[in-house]
């Protein structure tokens, strides 16, 4: 893959502070993430240096809702990330594959949210 | 002629010797507010004469009280003996000051400062997270970074959710460190829509406190099903439980309460008065903050995360 097919955005710069906690900051991101895309871009390293640290909120709304358009494993492939927390990489993976659930699996997530309410 | 009558005079309202970060304590802190509502145009005064105790970080459920009460032109006076232990430390946490009165100096430096913020202010309260409460506690116990950067990130969470489904005009904080027995409490509290309000939407059937129950459940959202969400405050739940803390919800007349110790034992109650609001109360234990357990569910998320990781080679 030439570089030019890649891409790096810088969270910091773009949301302009290091905290990546707010809904509003999530959909800038996700509005660069589809600009990027659709520049023709394959691959989009998504870089957290400076970033302090984020939130599931944040991550609902900056990658979440691309999973309307591609699927879970497409995404895995086209988006990566750079100077990222173990303790970030693990809140957008739990965003992510609810979200997957959700949207791609409508069955099982609805079975999965019955089994979670029997709980207790 | 009820409603005249409410304008005038001065109307006292008398807090009892202790309120506590329990069912008790939050129904006081309901009557107050109940008292409170409708009141416009009046003298209020608030008689602490006999409280002894007061849990310092509930100062954000009185604070918004206060706070709505000055909205509609009320005038509030804090009756108590000068010594008074309660008003000493309204007064080094600074609850006193942001109402234009008195402020000490908070000694043994464990008041985590009361502090109101503007449903605008997007990120402000990660700042008072980072030059507030995380440097009152590292400077007793050692936390790892990671433990640290989840605690913050959880209560990001609390706040985020207060500015967005509350959708609240003030969100007001207010906290309490203990070094001796390693224990940090916070209370976030805002007085927009409640989780009843918006959990009826989708489901008429629940009470108040079933509707909190039902919001602390993983993948239950109240935005549409084709929006993303239903996390925070079940990752929330998961990292009090795994750390013994508390953690108390209170919204219109539910309660949702979390016991600490690891078994989840989550109780349910209601009280007779409305709060129209949400209060979450925490309550961390930090004892082991110096290393953070990541669970076999997020272990097995984890091995995941090499292959999201850019790598130029």
């Amino acid at each position: 893959m030439g570089n030019n097919n890649i891409i790096n955005l810088k969270v910091h710069d773009i949301i302009k502070t290091e905290y990546a906690v707010a809904p509003e900051d999530g959909d800038i991101l996700f509005q660069e993430i589809i600009r990027a895309f659709s520049q023709g871009k394959n691959m989009i390293i998504l870089n957290f240096e400076a970033i302090t640290r984020a939130t599931t909120l944040f991550f609902n709304h900056a990658t979440a809702p691309l999973l309307k358009e591609f699927s879970l494993e497409v995404i895995s492939n086209r988006i990566k990330f750079e100077n990222v927390t173990k303790s970030t990489m693990l809140l957008y993976l739990k965003v992510m594959t609810l979200a997957d659930l959700k949207f791609n699996c409508p069955e099982e997530y609805k079975k999965t949210l019955e089994e979670e309410l029997k709980i207790e | 002629m009820l409603n005249f009558l409410k304008s005038i005079g001065t109307k006292t309202f008398h807090f009892p010797r202790s309120i506590s970060n329990n069912f008790l304590g939050f129904r006081h802190l309901i009557n107050f507010y109940d008292f409170a509502k409708d009141i416009y145009d009046s003298k209020i005064s608030v008689n602490l004469s006999g409280t002894k105790w007061f849990d310092a970080n509930l100062c954000a459920v009185l604070g918004a009280i206060f706070i709505d009460l000055k909205l509609r032109n009320n005038k509030i006076t804090l009756v108590a003996s000068l010594e008074n232990v309660v008003i000493d430390s309204f007064k080094k946490n600074h609850f006193l000051k942001y109402f234009g009165l008195d402020e000490a100096i908070d000694t043994y430096n464990t008041t985590i400062k009361f502090k109101v913020f503007s449903k605008e202010e997007r990120t402000l309260f990660q700042e008072y997270l980072d030059k507030e409460f995380l440097p009152k506690i590292s400077n007793d116990i050692s936390m790892s970074d990671e433990f640290q950067a989840v605690l913050a990130s959880n209560l990001d969470e609390v706040y985020q959710n207060a500015r967005t489904h509350g959708n609240s005009d003030k969100i007001v904080v207010c906290g309490q460190w203990y070094p001796k027995s390693t224990i940090v409490k916070l209370t976030v509290v805002d007085l927009g829509v409640t989780i009843f309000e918006n959990v009826r939407r989708l489901h008429p059937d629940k009470t108040p406190s079933e509707a909190i129950e039902w919001s602390t459940r993983c993948g239950t959202t109240t935005k549409s099903c084709t929006e993303p969400g239903g996390l925070g405050l079940y990752n929330l739940k998961e990292f009090i439980c795994k750390n013994s803390g508390k953690m108390h919800i209170v919204s219109n007349c539910g309660y949702w309460g979390i016991s600490p110790n690891k078994s989840k034992n989550i109780s349910l109650n209601s009280f007779d008065k409305s709060f129209n609001g949400t209060i979450v109360n925490l309550e961390f234990n930090l004892k082991d903050a110096n290393v953070y357990f990541t669970s076999e569910e997020e272990n097995a998320l984890l091995s995941y995360v090499d292959n999201l990781l850019f790598s130029s080679s």
